[in-house]
C-alpha cells in the first residue's frame, strides 16, 4: 500500500446495527409458523405472505439502518471523483 | 409467427447496437473495460447489482420451480432479500479497500489481502470453474427463449450460437460500460412483462390470486407449503442461507462493486433492492398460474411452463415481446459473465505467468479470452443437458467456499493464515466435487440421522469441511511475522 494513501476506516460497528438479523431470524425463524395455506392474505397463500412481509420489512430495517448510520456519520457521505483519481495517482500497482 | 420473429430479431440487434454505442468517448484501457473506471453513479450501479434479479435462472428457472416444485420456489425471493441485508456491511468495505489498489478482478483482492499471487491463482481457479456453468445456463436459457418465442423457426443450437457471436462482439468493443448500458433496457421490458403475465394470467385463468391458489391447494395438497421431508424446512432454511452467503462471492459481483463511484451507493442500493426484488413475485404468480393451465411437464421441461403458458394464452406479438425480453435476461448477465472471467484469465493467471506483460497486453489478453470462454461455454451448452437450477445450485456451492476466507480477511489484516485459507478451500471444492458428481445427500450418506438433518443442503457439508481445515490448519501454520509486519506499515 502506498503512504500517501490514507488507511481505510475500519468498519465502526454500532449495536444497532444488530437490527440487521431481524430479516434472517424473523423470515427464517418464522417458518414453523407460518408453513400454512390458510388464512389467505391477499389472496396469497399465508407463507408466501408471510415471506413478502418480511421482505418489505427487510427493506423498512435497513432503511433505518442507514438512517441511524447516516445520524452517527457512519454512512458518509459521496467520495468526489477528484478525490478518487488523487488516490489511483498515488497508487503503485 | 412473423411478428413474433420480427420483434424478436430488433430487440436482438437494438440490443447490439446499444452495446457497442456505449463505448463512445472511452479508451478501452484493461480498467475501463473490466470496471467502468470505477465511474458508474448509482442508476448503473443498481442495474448491474440487480442483474443478479433478472437473468433467465430467475425467468425460466423461478417459474418452473413454481410450477413442479411449488411452495419451495419460494427460497429465490428469501436468499435475495437476506444477502442484500448483508451487502450493507460486506459491500462498502470491499469498495474501500479496492479503491485506492485498482483492483479489478476478485482474485486481485484476494491476492492483495492474503499477500499471495498463489492465492489470486486459487481464487481465479474457482471463479472460472463457476463463472463458466453459469455462462453456459445463460445460453442453455437463451436458446430455449428463442425457440419457443419463434415457436420452433429458429433452433435453440442457431439462437445460442448468434447469441454467442453478438455477445463477444459488444463485449469485445464496450466491456461493462456496453452491459451497463443494455442493462437499463433489459430491466425495463422485464418489468413491464413479469408484472404483465403475473396480474394478467391468475386473472384470466381463475379470476383471482385467492381463487387460484384455493384451486392449486385443492388439486394438489400440500403443493403451496414446505414439505415434511425432502426440500423441507430445514431445506429451506439451510438453502436460504447458503445461497444468501454466496451471493458476493461470487466474482461478478466484486468487479460490480469496483464500478462504483462511492460506497454509500451499496447502502442505498441494500434498501432498494429487496422492493426491487419482489417482481420475482410476479415470475412465481405465472408459474402458479401454469400449473393447472399447462400440466404434464416434468423434469427439466417445467423451465418451458412459462412459455407454454404464454404461446396458450397471448397472440404471436405479445409472445415475440416476452421472447425478446427473455432474450435480454440471457444477453446481459452474459456479457458480465464473460467480462469478468476473462478479466480474471488475463490479470491473475496471465500476469502471474509472465509478470512483466505490460499494462496494455494485460488489457489484450483479457479481450483474447473473450472468443476462447465464449466457445467453450458454447460448446458445453451445446452438449450437456442439465436442469436450470440444479447447474446454478452446483455453482453456488463451488463460490460459496470462497466465504470463509473472505470474512476472515477483514479488518487490518486477514486473521488466518494464507496456508490456512487456501486449505480450507481445496478442501471445501474437493468435497463439492465429490458431493456433485456421485449425486450424494445426507439421506443416502447417514440414513439414521434425523429427517430435519437429513434434508439439509449438502452444501453445508462442504462448507463445514472447509471451516474445520481451516481451524485445523491455524493451529500449526500461524500468520508469518513478516506478512503481518508488512500489514501494519
Amino acid at each position: 500500500m502506498p503512504a500517501d494513501a490514507p488507511a481505510p476506516r475500519p468498519h465502526q460497528w454500532r449495536r444497532y446495527h444488530a437490527l440487521a438479523l431481524l430479516p434472517a431470524l424473523g423470515m427464517l425463524g418464522g417458518l414453523p409458523f407460518a408453513n400454512r395455506v390458510y388464512p389467505l392474505v391477499f389472496g396469497l397463500p399465508f407463507l408466501m405472505a408471510w415471506l413478502v412481509g418480511w421482505v418489505l420489512a427487510t427493506a423498512a430495517i435497513m432503511a433505518w439502518v442507514l438512517r441511524l448510520d447516516r445520524k452517527h456519520g457512519i454512512a458518509t457521505d459521496d467520495v468526489t471523483r477528484s478525490d478518487t483519481e488523487h488516490e489511483r495517482a498515488g497508487a503503485t500497482r | 409467427m412473423t411478428v413474433s420473429l420480427a420483434i424478436l430479431g430488433s430487440c436482438f440487434v437494438v440490443a447490439i447496437a446499444l452495446g457497442l454505442y456505449a463505448k463512445r468517448g472511452h479508451t478501452m484501457t484493461l480498467e475501463q473495460w473490466s470496471v467502468g473506471g470505477r465511474g458508474f453513479g448509482s442508476l448503473f450501479v443498481f442495474l448491474l447489482m440487480a442483474g443478479e434479479i433478472y437473468t433467465t435462472f430467475t425467468f425460466l428457472g423461478g417459474s418452473g420451480w413454481a410450477y413442479g416444485k411449488g411452495a419451495p420456489a419460494l427460497y429465490i425471493l428469501c436468499y435475495l432479500t437476506l444477502a442484500y441485508s448483508l451487502s450493507y456491511f460486506l459491500l462498502p468495505a470491499i469498495w474501500r479497500y479496492a479503491r485506492g489498489r485498482r483492483l479489478v478482478s476478485q482474485a486481485d483482492f484476494f491476492s492483495a489481502k492474503y499477500e499471495s499471487p498463489a492465492m489470486g491463482l486459487l481464487v481465479s481457479v474457482v471463479g472460472v470453474a463457476a463463472l463458466v456453468p453459469y455462462l453456459v445456463l445463460q445460453l442453455k436459457g437463451l436458446g430455449i427463449i428463442v425457440a419457443e418465442a419463434s415457436y420452433g423457426a429458429i433452433s435453440p443450437a442457431t439462437a445460442m450460437w448468434s447469441g454467442t457471436v453478438a455477445l463477444m462482439v459488444y463485449v469485445v468493443v464496450s466491456g461493462v460500460r456496453g452491459s451497463a448500458w443494455t442493462a437499463t433496457l433489459k430491466d425495463l421490458m422485464i418489468l413491464i412483462v413479469v408484472v404483465a403475465m403475473g396480474v394478467y394470467l391468475p386473472f384470466h385463468y381463475h379470476g383471482g390470486y385467492g381463487a387460484m391458489f384455493a384451486a392449486i391447494d385443492a388439486a394438489k395438497p400440500g403443493f403451496l407449503t414446505l414439505p415434511a421431508s425432502g426440500m423441507s424446512q430445514s431445506w429451506f432454511v439451510s438453502t436460504v442461507l447458503l445461497t444468501s452467503v454466496g451471493v458476493y462471492t461470487w466474482p461478478q459481483f466484486f468487479a460490480g462493486v469496483y464500478t462504483a463511484k462511492s460506497e454509500n451507493v451499496f447502502r442505498k442500493n441494500a434498501v432498494m433492492l429487496p422492493l426491487y426484488q419482489l417482481v420475482v413475485l410476479f415470475v412465481f404468480f405465472t408459474g402458479f398460474a401454469a400449473t393447472l393451465a399447462v400440466p404434464g411437464l416434468t423434469g427439466a421441461d417445467a423451465d418451458l411452463s412459462l412459455f407454454r403458458l404464454a404461446k396458450a394464452t397471448f397472440a404471436p406479438w405479445a409472445v415475440g415481446t416476452i421472447g425478446a425480453a427473455g432474450l435480454l435476461t440471457a444477453l446481459v448477465p452474459g456479457s458480465v459473465l464473460l467480462i469478468t472471467a476473462a478479466t480474471i484469465l488475463a490479470k491473475n493467471v496471465f500476469r502471474a505467468a509472465v509478470p512483466h506483460s505490460s499494462e496494455q497486453t494485460v488489457g489484450f489478453v483479457a479481450r483474447a479470452m473473450v472468443p476462447v470462454l465464449a466457445l467453450c461455454a458454447l460448446y458445453l451448452a451445446l452438449h450437456g443437458g442439465q436442469a436450470i437450477v440444479a447447474l446454478l445450485l452446483m455453482g453456488y456451492n463451488v463460490v460459496t467456499q470462497l466465504f470463509p476466507a473472505l470474512v476472515l480477511s477483514f479488518g487490518d489484516r486477514p486473521r488466518i493464515s494464507t496456508t490456512a485459507a487456501m486449505a480450507g478451500i481445496i478442501a471445501g471444492e474437493f468435497t463439492v466435487a465429490v458431493v456433485s458428481l456421485s449425486g450424494m445427500s445426507l439421506a443416502k450418506l447417514a440414513p439414521s440421522l434425523p429427517q430435519a438433518a437429513k434434508d439439509l443442503n449438502i452444501g453445508i457439508v462442504a462448507l463445514l469441511v472447509n471451516l474445520a481445515v481451516v481451524a485445523v490448519v491455524s493451529v500449526f501454520v500461524r500468520r508469518t511475522p513478516a506478512a503481518a509486519a508488512a500489514h501494519i506499515s
